[in-house]
């Protein structure tokens, strides 16, 4: 989706970071010269200081870095056990990306709650910050005996005082440049209590080697102890998202109060339903006649994303959003439903 | 004297200011494209004109450009894929990881790569391609692949992932294959500032299924960049490599009564290029320490046949003495460009030394 993003064609484009990248540019210059400074370029030293800062930012007792989100969900699936001919049960909210992780791992995405002989693994969906019923699916999980996975986990939301991703097994959290927490590229990471589902992640991004374990060899490309992957993150993205999480909550603050402002002038039109949440990647509204509104959007030059669920559009939402650019996408929606023009 | 990390040091040091720029720009382009952009599109291009491939399609690895290319010539569930039995784990994990089967063919002893009569025996039925894997300092010999692959109408996946820039009887290196896969990781020959890969292909087919099996797998606009900025001085550092390696040869041609071989064994050594400079030894494990006590790194690659790792077993049906052979008795030496002579000298001295000998004057 980032890919269609050009912010000289948009009036409001999906994602515009260069505000406050520019604000956060020395701690990102200071913290590239420490990559450099180090001498190793993926998966160093970087990449351990960014996983001990999200585990302490989250709670988590292991933070395991990797190449992108959807790794981190693939790894995660891995690590519990889903391989080829599983099924893996899906929260309603789960995307495209959730499925294509499944299928990766050679596995069926089932829609619905019904649990077989072959079902592996349950997937808890945050699809735009939206909160997934945890309690429901744990009680699905835990009936079936089998993991509780979260995908799609946006660093900064909490349900109860838990982070999200907590609640099961392990989450799956993604830095694409357009998360809560951004990288410059693909970035990701695994987020578990789990001792043993951390180690198995770790082998699992750099081959199955068990070389990648503390305290073995450092000298010899070691053997495989599972058939792993490549997915180690790249260091300079671990800079970049080191020195932006310092501004994470200021930036989730500015998030919510875009968020607010949808809300306040969107409020009463009929045929929108509205979100309400704490945490906002993204602000999904349920809207009659969703791909009329999503063409008539583009028109207005707003670029919006189209979620997997029947009637749900996704509005931009970026720290960086000015009031008039939410006004100009607000403007956009009450003409469409009072059948106006763009 | 400094020591002698096995891995090239600041290797990138040259580059930290002119990243530093990279990575602000494209921070704060006004086009947000962050991968899968301009930046991919013009390495693609520059990468196709080096290797003379009609199509170059650029992803996040090297495993990844791999994985791209078992996609891209339709290795489906079951199907058999011949691969060597020494060598990096994706050879076989990519594989696996479509759903097919690895079946391991053991390698030459002189140059360690994949054996062609060892890979004909292996082939079955079942069998739809072949991965001939260039390894260390020497390319398989594509000639055989390419008629084996004729004669039973197999696909031929060229793993040129350490051998960008190679070249064998006049075609570039990933240019046998039907699909060629190149890596451009920190430590290869061209060496990015983060995990990358390429594959290359002349079949319009077998591109448009790599480009669409990529979607979630895209290459960084700053890799791209970077590796932009590091190919001009690909071919200067290649040539100091080899100009060490050459040093190298020289030097222990007379220990190999001594018990020491320097790859590759093989004379004449077509499609030879200077990636890895490794010695095969029974005294390996001595080796490395009296090294390491003389400042100098060494790596072992590869300690373990893929078959008799716990992640193939299930695959690793047969006896691969060679490939076992090359596990127990293979050392790599640092060969990096930016090693001076005093170092390459001190190299040698200390090689020749383990082997009680004096050397009266150091080649080069």
């Amino acid at each position: 989706m980032l890919s269609e993003s050009d912010v000289v064609r948009w009036r409001v484009p999906w994602f515009d970071g260069r505000t406050s990248f520019r604000d956060a540019w020395p701690a990102v210059e200071a913290r590239i010269n420490q990559v450099f400074d180090h001498d190793k370029f993926v998966n160093g030293q970087v990449t351990a200081e960014l996983g001990q800062a999200i585990a302490s930012y989250t709670g988590a007792r292991y933070a395991v870095g990797v190449n992108s989100g959807a790794d981190a969900l693939y790894l995660v699936l891995r690590a519990v056990g889903v391989g080829e001919g599983d099924e893996v049960v899906m929260s309603d909210g789960a995307e495209w990306s959730s499925v294509a992780a499944v299928e990766r791992a050679g596995a069926t995405p089932v829609f619905t709650a019904k649990l077989s002989g072959r079902t592996r693994a349950v997937l808890a969906a945050h699809s735009y910050g939206r909160m997934p019923d945890l309690g429901a699916l744990r009680k699905i999980a835990a009936d079936a005996g089998v993991p509780l996975v979260e995908d799609g986990v946006p660093l900064g939301s909490r349900h109860d005082g838990v982070h999200a991703g907590l609640s099961g097994a392990a989450g799956a959290v993604s830095f694409a440049p357009d998360s809560t927490l951004g990288a410059l590229g693909d970035a990701g990471m695994v987020i578990t209590g789990d001792r043993e589902l951390a180690t198995r992640c770790m082998m699992l991004r750099h081959h199955g080697r068990t070389s990648e374990v503390p305290g073995s060899a450092p000298d010899t490309s070691g053997p495989a102890a599972m058939v792993g992957v490549n997915s180690k993150m790249d260091e300079i993205q671990a800079a970049v998202l080191l020195a932006r999480l310092d501004g994470l909550d200021g930036a989730l603050a500015r998030r919510r109060e875009v968020a607010a402002r949808y809300t306040s002038r969107l409020t009463g039109i009929d045929g929108l339903g509205l979100p309400a949440q704490d945490v906002w990647p993204a602000y999904v509204v349920a809207a009659d006649r969703r791909d009329d509104l999503a063409e008539h959007l583009t028109r207005a030059g707003v670029q919006t994303v189209i979620p997997r669920a029947a009637t749900s559009l996704a509005l931009p939402v970026h720290p960086d959003l000015s009031p008039g650019q939410i006004d100009h996408v607000c403007d956009a929606i009450s003409r469409f439903y009072r059948g106006g023009r763009a | 004297m400094r020591t002698l990390p096995f891995f090239p040091p600041k290797a990138f040091a040259a580059e930290r200011r002119k990243t530093l720029e990279l990575v602000r720009r494209i921070g704060l382009d006004p086009a947000q494209r962050f991968a899968l952009g301009p930046a991919v599109a013009e390495l693609e291009r520059v990468i196709s004109e080096q290797i003379g491939a009609r199509h170059a399609v650029a992803c996040g690895s090297g495993s990844g450009a791999l994985d791209l290319a078992v996609a891209g010539v339709r290795i489906e569930p079951g199907d058999e894929v011949v691969v060597p039995a020494f060598g990096c784990q994706p050879i076989a994990g990519m594989i696996v990881g479509r759903g097919g089967v690895p079946v391991f063919a053991d390698v030459s002893a002189e140059t360690l790569v994949i054996d062609p009569d060892a890979a004909e025996a292996a082939i079955s039925p079942r069998t739809v391609a072949i991965v001939p894997t260039h390894i260390f300092c020497t390319m398989a010999d594509m000639p055989a692949f390419r008629a084996m692959a004729g004669r039973h109408g197999l696909a031929v996946v060229e793993d040129a992932a350490v051998a960008y820039g190679a070249s064998l009887d006049g075609l570039a290196a990933g240019r046998w294959g039907d699909a060629g896969v190149f890596s451009y990781a920190q430590f290869k020959p061209l060496g990015g500032i983060g995990e990358g890969g390429v594959v290359v292909t002349d079949d319009d087919e077998i591109a448009a299924r790599c480009r669409e099996s990529r979607r979630h797998h895209g290459m960084d606009e700053l890799t791209a960049r970077f590796l932009l900025l590091r190919h001009a001085g690909f071919t200067e550092r290649m040539r100091r490599k080899a100009e060490i390696a050459a040093r190298y040869d020289e030097a222990f041609a007379p220990l190999a009564e001594a018990g020491l071989v320097a790859l590759p064994s093989a004379v004449p050594a077509p499609g030879r290029f200077s990636h890895v400079y490794a010695v095969l030894t029974d005294r390996r494990d001595e080796l490395a320490e009296h090294l390491r006590a003389q400042g100098i790194g060494t790596h072992v690659y590869y300690p373990v046949p893929l078959p008799r790792q716990d992640a193939f077993a299930r695959f690793g049906r047969g006896l691969f003495p060679r490939a076992q052979a090359v596990c127990d008795r293979n050392l790599a030496i640092p060969v990096w460009p930016g090693l001076n002579d005093d170092e390459v000298a001190h190299v040698i001295r200390s090689v020749l030394a383990f082997h009680g000998v004096r050397p009266g004057r150091i080649p080069g």
